[in-house]
């Protein structure tokens, strides 16, 4: 396969082309779960524990069943034949007993854990008659600790290699750092839903489905004894995906028994309240951390040990963040030796899952701390530090000498030093230094800080793509991928249409239908561009070559490894400490970019929610368990106000060599070093060097800081 | 979130709200621009059996000059303080000028965002009684005087008197807030208001007015204001710390002053925001930026 496109010297792919998805977003044609209904639907409220730990001794819902136009109401036994929800990604034996039942039975474990449903003709009527379902829980101490010794401890992962031992032994120096980030996550401005429609012809169609429809799909199929072809996804608009939104909860289960069993459609839709305490959580991981370095400060041995805060259950992502957390922990630099034990722990919280850069934004946070806490040891410049660490790339394809979500570590690609002196370039690092410090001189406090980190995108194993000309002289592209309102649309009809010297506007991508084709992996880990990308570049040009309609399959068991750097200057308000970020950089390369702007629009709205993990978003809880930040009075997602302008250097130096096209993901740098980068900032600003070793750096911690 | 079951009315004069009122009692509410009612019933947080909307009343949302006061109707959107304008007893409208004209818009800046500036009232913001909210922070501050109506009768409660702890006042289940009449303070005072907030738009963590008055023959301070939000359960003024001014020529030191005996003076409670010692810090620096503010000197 070679280079596409030749012919006509212009290549659509890395064209900056207008959005397909945007016009029926923009003329009001959007289509999200709430906007779709069917006749006879009725409405499903869940009853949730308001106590964070207990013995649930009983659920009456003799008073809610007599509500006004309430159709059903159900407890754990009505579905106590419903297994607990599997895991989807990176199982371990040891965590399956704390899978999640669609509805809890003997105990509850955290605020929010829903323990009955009911059913009603319409919404207002089903929150009603749900205030009237009785629930008898015997309250027990709330775990909220991690690392405390009451949490469950079901597993921990461990892996090493080098000599780490001798390594500390000849150290010239050990740096050590206690550093945690606190529990937040996505929160789409869509919240989650489902309707399931019974169909005459004994097919449940759910509507509202997002991210893995097919996986999804077949799961609730197995779960309820159906015939994996006997639900079908129906995915319509989606308003925001983050890793959160679309993995398989027990409201899904909940919704499509419901269907099945009344022979209505049924309706859900999640209101903010209950998203912000029964949707996945993230992040919440704390280390401790230690680097032996030479004279040179260069990182000879990592240790490390993490507490990984999981909440009440392991739900579909398994331990996903944790291992990623251990895999990606070394980042971009050659540290030979390496040991790390990742403690996965169970507390009375809402359950944890993935969020955008799972596990590299908490552990680029600790790993850049440690490398600026190296630099003030050793009196050397943060960037110097980082240049003396960084992967030659002549030692490129890297194996990391680990394995993450089961393929083993290699970093595909990259050229990390030229990444960083293009930041240091752009960003004029000296000038600004001492721009920097002549503001500091004459009383204001600012300060630069810079984080570097590896991502990982393209996530195998396969992808299917079936492509053929319409007789309108459009082309159709089917694929099992999804679109979580990422551009998904627009970047596969480029490649085809590029393929096929056709415009990308005749080119109709079809996604999320799980009857339309056989199987199909969805849209997560930054994978769709290049596994979806791949496959369609694939069948578009055996269609060009035999004109008939294609098939194609892209197979790999490997990841690609997009990498990045982060730049932020900050202003601290020393009379409240409060931080303002006045410019954010990121230098990040996704080997080829097929469309600029749709990686500058990730990348911008991942450094957004970056510094809301950062600065500002807290799922915080008092001392007996109860969520505290259950709105958006409390919790803080930043606005515009909050957002400095963004200033991307899209870099394709280093395309992929594992697939044709050279493709890395682009959707979650944006992300990941912002802890990083605003934290040295802020101890930049205010003469700290190290200050900042916990996420949120509230105002009020950084006032601590200013008057300790 | 959907609210609990209610009854909905809709008079379209005074009378028939008051008379509204009258009848259902403490079973009714209010509503205004419905920017903070609406949420807190979504929430099931208040549970109104009857809401008395005043949409549709008029005669609520003028402002007018008169006896060295504007009155503030109570359904003045928020964004009208933005460019606040007076109807003169001469009948013309005119752009408030003075100290409230410049002081009004730079705290209305600071009600929420636009789209809630656009809908919510300042009657509706003053009835509420958030702790935090600026409108009863400046009420509080100069002294505002409510006018409260029922059926066959009105009377005006003094600020003082009228914030009685959170979100409660000393308004009647039978009475309506109908206007506010705020001091137009004349060119010998200097006023200022500073906020904190965790984001654009949030309510305060802590804010702070400040209003002093002028010896025209010494610059010394003759009489002095602050009011602050977000440390107790109603806007609270602070009498040591504007003793510590009167007499003295303002400045950078005399408000350094002032703030610290203002951070003292407080004896806020923790929340999710800000722990008590939190609240006292923002205390002493938005009380000094207030007073630098209204001095016309950086903060």
């Amino acid at each position: 396969m070679g280079e596409p496109d030749g012919a006509r010297g212009r290549s659509l792919i890395g064209e900056s082309v207008l959005r397909l998805e945007d016009r029926p977003l923009l003329v009001g044609e959007g289509r999200f779960l709430a906007d779709i209904s069917f006749d006879g639907e009725v409405h499903l409220r869940v009853v949730r524990s308001d106590v964070a730990h207990g013995v649930l001794r009983g659920v009456d819902l003799d008073d809610a069943r007599a509500g006004e136009g309430v159709v059903a109401a159900w407890s754990a036994e009505e579905v106590a034949h419903v297994p607990a929800i599997e895991f989807r990604m990176t199982g371990f034996d040891e965590l399956r007993p704390y899978c999640q039942r669609i509805l809890a039975s003997e105990y509850v474990r955290y605020v929010g854990d829903p323990v009955a449903v009911v059913i009603a003709e319409d919404p207002y009527l089903a929150e009603d008659a749900a205030e009237l379902a009785f629930v008898d829980i015997e309250p027990l101490d709330a775990v909220l600790e991690a690392s405390s010794p009451e949490s469950v401890a079901p597993l921990t992962l461990e892996t090493s290699y080098g000599d780490t031992d001798a390594a500390f032994e000849a150290a010239h120096r050990v740096v050590e750092l206690h550093a945690a980030v606190g529990r937040h996550s996505g929160v789409p401005l869509e919240t989650r839903g489902l309707l399931a429609f019974p169909r005459p012809d004994g097919v449940l169609e759910l509507h509202g489905i997002a991210k893995v429809p097919h996986y999804n799909c077949a799961t609730i199929a197995a779960m309820l004894d159906l015939q994996p072809g006997q639900v079908v996804g129906r995915e319509g608009h989606v308003g925001g995906g983050f890793g959160i939104r679309g993995e398989l909860y027990p409201e899904d289960v909940l919704v499509t028994y419901a269907a099945l069993r009344l022979q209505r459609p049924v309706k859900w839709v999640e209101d903010r309240r209950e998203h912000l305490v029964a949707a996945n959580h993230s992040r919440e991981q704390s280390y401790r951390v230690r680097a032996a370095v030479d004279e040179r400060g260069v990182v000879q041995a990592l240790d490390a040990e993490f507490f990984h805060d999981q909440g009440g259950y392991v739900r579909t992502h398994g331990a996903t963040v944790p291992n990623l957390s251990v895999a990606l922990l070394p980042g971009p630099y050659l540290i030979p030796s390496y040991r790390v034990r990742g403690n996965i722990r169970l507390t009375n919280k809402t359950p944890a899952g993935t969020y955008r850069s799972p596990g590299r934004f908490e552990s680029t946070f600790v790993r850049e701390r440690l490398l600026d806490r190296v630099a003030t040891e050793l009196d050397l410049e943060p960037v110097e530090v980082r240049r003396r660490n960084l992967i030659p790339t002549e030692a490129m394809p890297f194996d990391r000498g680990v394995s993450t979500l089961g393929t083993p570590l290699v970093y595909d690609s990259g050229d990390y030093h030229r990444l960083l002196e293009r930041l240091v370039d752009h960003i004029g690092y000296v000038a600004l230094r001492e721009s920097l410090a002549q503001r500091r001189r004459q009383g204001e406090m600012v300060g630069l800080g810079i984080g570097m980190f590896v991502e990982k995108s393209g996530l195998g194993p396969f992808d299917d793509v079936r492509v053929r000309r319409l007789d309108d002289g459009g082309v159709e592209v089917v694929t099992g991928a999804a679109s979580v309102g990422q551009g998904m649309e627009t970047a596969i009809a480029q490649i085809c249409a590029d393929v096929l010297g056709v415009d990308y506007t005749d080119v109709s991508v079809r996604h999320g239908q799980t009857d339309m084709i056989g199987r199909g992996m969805g849209a997560f880990a930054s994978r769709v561009t290049v596994m979806t990308g791949v496959a369609v570049y694939m069948a578009a040009s055996e269609l060009a070559a035999t004109g008939e309609p294609a098939e194609a399959t892209f197979n790999t068991d490997h990841m690609t490894y997009p990498y990045g750097a982060h730049a932020a200057v900050v202003r601290v308000d020393a009379g409240t400490g409060g931080v303002t970020v006045e410019r954010f950089v990121v230098a990040y390369d996704v080997g080829r970019a097929v469309n600029p702007m749709l990686v500058e629009g990730q990348i911008i709205g991942g450094v957004a929610q970056g510094i809301g993990g950062t600065l500002l978003e807290l799922f915080s809880y008092d001392p007996d368990g109860q969520p505290l930040a259950t709105s958006f009075m409390d919790y803080l997602m930043p606005t515009v106000a909050e957002q400095p302008h963004v200033e991307v250097l899209l870099s394709e130096d280093a395309p992929s060599p594992l697939n044709p096209l050279g493709l890395k993901g682009a959707g979650e740098g944006g992300t990941t070093a912002c802890g990083a980068a605003i934290a040295s900032a802020i101890d930049d600003a205010i003469g700290r060097p190290g200050a900042v070793t916990t996420l949120p750096a509230t105002p009020e911690l950084v006032r601590s800081l200013l008057r300790n | 979130m959907k609210p609990a079951r209610f009854a909905y009315v809709a008079p379209d004069s005074i009378e028939d709200v008051l008379d509204a009122l009258d009848r259902f009692g403490d079973e009714a509410k209010v509503l205004s621009g419905g920017q903070s009612l609406v949420p807190m019933m979504n929430f099931r947080l208040a549970r109104p059996e009857v809401i008395v909307d005043i949409g549709r009343v008029g005669g609520l949302d003028g402002m007018s000059v008169v006896n060295g006061s504007l009155t503030v109707g109570a359904r003045v959107i928020h964004a009208r303080l933005e460019a606040p304008t007076g109807a003169m007893p001469d009948g013309r409208t005119e752009p408030l000028g003075g100290v409230l004209g410049s002081l009004l818009p730079e705290v209305a800046r600071f009600v929420g965002h636009l789209p809630i500036r656009a809908r919510g009232t300042f009657g509706g913001s003053i009835a509420h009684a958030d702790p935090a909210a600026e409108w009863c922070i400046l009420a509080r501050t100069l002294d505002a005087e409510m006018v409260a109506l029922r059926r066959g009768g009105e009377r005006v409660i003094a600020a003082a008197d009228f914030f009685e702890t959170v979100f409660t006042t000393a308004l009647e289940p039978e009475e309506l807030l109908a206007a506010v009449h705020l001091p137009i303070l004349g060119d010998d005072w200097r006023a200022g208001f500073c906020e904190f907030s965790r984001r654009a738009g949030d309510f305060a963590v802590v804010a702070a007015m400040t209003a002093v008055r002028l010896d025209p023959a010494t610059g010394a301070i003759s009489e002095a204001r602050i009011g602050v939000g977000g440390v107790a359960g109603v806007p609270v003024r602070l009498p040591a710390a504007e003793a510590t001014l009167v007499g003295e020529v303002p400045g950078a030191e005399v408000h350094a002053a002032a703030a610290e005996v203002a951070a003292g003076e407080v004896d806020p409670a923790g929340d999710l925001h800000g722990s008590a010692a939190y609240r006292r810090d923002l205390v002493r620096a938005m009380v000094a930026r207030a007073l630098a503010q209204g001095a016309g000197a950086p903060g």
